[in-house]
């Protein structure tokens, strides 16, 4: 029989000893070495070949500057992540036919990286680094590096330049009137339209890598002279708090960054409008925006604020009114119309007007199924077509959204599955789902439904009463950044009602919404005496040398 | 702004008050009024709010004069060790008592109307379980959600109230101050028509946590005349409505009177179960008050960091009492001994700590 040996187990402590070794560059340089540049040319450019050589979509280019006394040099780039005219113009012809053998500045060698920069390239951002992690980086981000023989330091120059999306409208946020721009994936493409549209000086568009291996662009957006800088440093606090491996998406900062985990309700707004952040980066919020997704981050938020549109604000304020009660209205009916149509059915029915109760009890007649699970198959139903319809393309989803709809429907009431005034139920509720300009809230409200349809059942309307408190206790707990969630109806804010169910004439929004508490609360120039002038006076009309209303 | 530890504004302590006044006693104050004053029923209970209304203010003085204590911290100071511990209990076990009664009449009023066959454990139950959840988080979380039920629960409540004046008739006001249909003898029906304005010791537990104690007796006299003019004008419609006789004869004469609202074309056929729906969320205010109160006091009391563990151990006690008698008719003469606590508290023990707080020369703020 063979015995059975046992090797002992190597202590921890002792592993990551040797981990630490190996991983220490040593007289080799690395990444967390710090300046370990050296100023031997083969030596760096093995070290870079070692790191990152290996991929042959990387690049290195040897050529020589004539200068008084030749230098060699290599650049090294990602082919695909750079304009190949920049490396072609600005950098490579600019170096080798630079005709410089009588540069009086080229015969003393000492800091030939400052002097090749000032002198010699014409290419607009160009920095000086004599480190290897923000070296390889920049490489990897789609910058290039020129090495210099006998130079301890390396030139990156910005020739990033890669294929990426146009700037298209915004297919999840479509609008009838407004601006048809949205964010792409190029992070510094949308920052450069924010900036755009605000020629502000105090525009900070703030830069953070989050991703030990993505190494992931974030920038932070806000205007200095409004936004709150408590939520701006905690923004940043907890964006810098983030340590992931990759980030894909802004969802993933999302995730790590909002106050709530654990809610179902969203307390950060998503959007890719341009218009939307530039919006919210006036009123004093902050923007997260990330490369690589057309979606940025706002916050603070309302839980309110996830049912504006950025239409709202380019119709007349009637209009408005009229489209923010409608929505309202849908916001209730994708809630409540199924488990209020079991709790009435089911324990109520003498609450129904008598006429429509004959009606609903004569189409139910024959139904096979208690009210309850009618009601819960059908949404299920919906809920199944709704996520066909998005995973198949375009034409084929509007197709199996209409055609599986009704052939369902018609066909369930014909064969006497379901009765008709469900069919109604349920249709209203799926239509008015759809109302939400927000994604992330119309989701909170699916999940939020099914939960309320059981209620509905168990504790008819008596059930639902509580569980409306419940959920109100739960919303009132949620805060965004330190604004409470229901604001500014509880809390109540009186200022801030001007753009809530209800809106005000644009020139009567004298001050910013202050429940993000923005350090320059006045958005408008005029000046009213009183809270009357300033919601019934157009700026016109107002009456001059008043003083600031307060 | 993150983290703010002064935070209810005043507004939010006039809905406070409110919250705990407003409740249960819509449904039945008007036939206990009519019992003791006849069709001069609302005078009785203007009046009452008038008085309530003086408490108040000492209460709210008093609150002022101490802004980072409640009133269980301090009230020792002013009546010796043992004394001011006696209070505090009474104090306590006034707000305590509140709750199963609370708990009762939600469990009556919903058997009666909205769920007749459901079993008694299962309301009171589930009421009580999202009650003590609700009465354990912050105050200022709280005081939101009170903000936005007991704002519902009054528009729709006096939306009710003057739906019916379609019916109100002058003539069953009359004859006014009759001295044959005033029977001061029903003392224990006297005293029990106080109940309805007992939400005045909020004022004493919360002043820690308002923005700007200064602001603490307007806030408090503007709650109680609220209450006194919401009351006053139930009661008066109610027997504007009904006549006292009958006033007299109605267990629920609140839900009656939504029952003797006809709207044309309404959605629901009848509207006081739509009034019972929002009324649960004013009859909530109340409990939930009255448990926070009676969370921290107790904690304040025995010197414990987390009040909310002893009010989860107190559920099984508030069951117990809300089910002890048999019906909530048995628990209304009862309710005569809470009352009792609450004109005690309010009428000789705020003005007795204010006068001592005076002479032992501490200033307001």
């Amino acid at each position: 029989m063979k015995k059975r040996t046992f090797r002992r187990p190597r202590p921890v402590a002792e592993l990551r000893k040797d981990k630490a070794e190996k991983q220490r560059p040593g007289e080799q340089g690395g990444p967390e070495e710090g300046p370990v540049l050296a100023s031997d040319l083969a030596v760096n450019i093995a070290y870079l070949k070692e790191r990152i050589g290996a991929s042959n979509d990387v690049v290195f280019r040897e050529f020589v500057i004539p200068l008084p006394q030749p230098v060699r040099a290599v650049l090294v780039f990602v082919d695909g992540l750079v304009s190949g005219q920049t490396i072609n113009e600005y950098i490579l012809l600019t170096l080798t036919a630079f005709e410089g053998t009588d540069a009086d500045w080229a015969l003393d060698r000492r800091n030939l990286a400052e002097k090749v920069k000032e002198h010699i390239l014409s290419i607009g951002e160009v920095s000086v680094q004599n480190q290897w992690a923000p070296v390889i980086t920049a490489i990897l981000s789609g910058e290039s590096a020129l090495f210099l023989e006998g130079e301890d330091r390396v030139l990156i120059c910005n020739t990033r330049g890669w294929e990426h999306r146009g700037i298209d409208e915004p297919p999840t946020e479509a609008a009838v009137r407004g601006p048809r721009v949205g964010f792409s994936e190029v992070l510094r493409t949308n920052t450069a339209q924010v900036r755009r549209w605000i020629r502000d000086p105090d525009l900070r568009v703030k830069g953070i890598k989050i991703g030990k291996r993505t190494q992931t662009d974030v920038a932070l957006v806000y205007l200095e002279s409004v936004a709150n800088p408590e939520v701006v440093a905690e923004v940043e606090k907890r964006l810098n708090r983030i340590d992931i491996d990759g980030v894909l998406e802004s969802a993933y900062l999302q995730e790590y960054i909002e106050d709530r985990p654990y809610s179902i309700f969203p307390t950060l707004q998503v959007t890719e409008r341009v218009d939307r952040v530039v919006a919210a980066v006036l009123e004093g919020k902050v923007a997260v925006l990330a490369d690589n997704t057309p979606f940025a981050l706002l916050m603070p938020i309302t839980f309110w604020q996830l049912y504006y549109s950025a239409e709202d604000y380019y119709h007349r304020w009637p209009l408005t009114i009229l489209i923010r009660l409608i929505r309202f209205l849908a916001f209730f009916f994708s809630l409540y119309l199924p488990s209020i149509f079991i709790a009435l059915a089911v324990h109520n029915p003498e609450l129904i007007p008598f006429n429509l109760a004959i009606k609903i009890a004569g189409t139910r007649e024959g139904t096979p199924f208690p009210v309850f699970l009618e009601t819960l198959f059908m949404e299920l139903a919906i809920e199944i077509l709704r996520e066909a319809s998005i995973r198949l393309p375009g034409p084929f989803g509007q197709t199996i959204g209409i055609v599986g709809g009704f052939i369902l429907g018609d066909t369930a009431v014909r064969a006497g599955l379901i009765s008709p005034i469900m069919t109604i139920i349920v249709a209203l509720t799926a239509i008015s789902s759809f109302t939400a300009p927000s994604f992330g809230v119309a989701i909170s409200m699916r999940i939020l439904r099914f939960p309320l349809m059981i209620i509905g059942q168990v504790g008819g309307l008596y059930g639902l009463s509580i569980a409306t408190i419940l959920l109100l206790i739960n919303m009132t707990g949620i805060r965004s950044f330190g604004v409470p969630f229901l604001s500014p109806l509880v809390p109540l804010s009186f200022s801030d009602l001007k753009d809530f169910l209800f809106v005000v004439p644009r020139w009567a929004m004298i001050k910013r919404p202050l429940v993000s508490e923005p350090i320059d609360i006045r958005r408008e120039g005029s000046k009213a005496r009183n809270w009357w002038e300033a919601l019934f006076y157009p700026p016109s009309r107002r009456r001059r040398g008043g003083k600031q209303e307060e | 702004m993150i983290g703010k530890q002064r935070m209810l504004s005043s507004r939010q302590i006039t809905l406070l008050i409110l919250g705990l006044g407003i409740g249960g006693s819509v449904l039945t104050l008007p036939s206990l009024a009519a019992d003791v004053f006849g069709p001069s029923g609302w005078l009785l209970v203007f009046v009452l709010g008038l008085f309530y209304t003086g408490g108040g203010w000492f209460a709210a003085r008093l609150a002022a004069k101490f802004p980072e204590e409640t009133i269980i911290e301090y009230s020792p100071r002013l009546l010796g060790k043992w004394l001011g511990f006696l209070f505090n209990v009474v104090f306590i076990l006034y707000l305590f008592l509140v709750i199963p009664v609370n708990v009762r009449i939600l469990q009556e009023v919903v058997n009666i109307s909205l769920l007749p066959r459901a079993p008694a454990w299962f309301v009171s139950g589930s009421y009580l379980l999202v009650l003590i959840y609700g009465a354990t988080r912050p105050v200022d979380q709280l005081a939101q959600v009170n903000e936005l039920l007991i704002e519902i629960a009054l528009v729709i409540g006096l939306s009710v109230s003057l739906g019916s004046l379609q019916h109100f008739k002058p003539l069953h006001l009359m004859p006014l101050f009759s001295w044959d249909q005033i029977k001061l003898d029903k003392i224990e029906t006297l005293v029990g028509v106080t109940f309805s304005f007992g939400s005045i010791p909020v004022v004493s537990m919360v002043v820690p946590y308002i923005r700007r104690p200064q602001e603490v007796t307007k806030a408090t006299v503007k709650a109680t005349l609220i209450i006194t003019g919401v009351y006053t004008f139930l009661t008066l419609s109610v027997l504007g409505v009904f006549g006292y006789k009958e006033t007299i004869d109605l267990s629920w004469v609140g839900l009656e009177l939504a029952k003797s609202v006809n709207v044309q074309a309404v959605i629901l056929q009848r509207l006081d179960l739509v009034l019972i729906v929002t009324w649960i969320s004013a009859l909530f205010t109340t409990g939930l008050i009255a448990s926070f109160l009676v969370a921290s006091g107790l904690a304040q009391l025995l010197r414990v960091r987390k009040g909310s563990a002893l009010l989860w151990g107190l559920v099984p006690v508030i069951y117990y009492l809300s089910t002890l008698l048999k019906n909530y008719f048995v628990w209304s003469q009862t309710s005569f001994y809470i009352a009792l606590l609450s004109l005690v508290i309010t009428f000789f023990f705020y003005p007795l700590l204010y006068l001592l707080s005076l002479w032992k020369g501490k200033r307001h703020v």
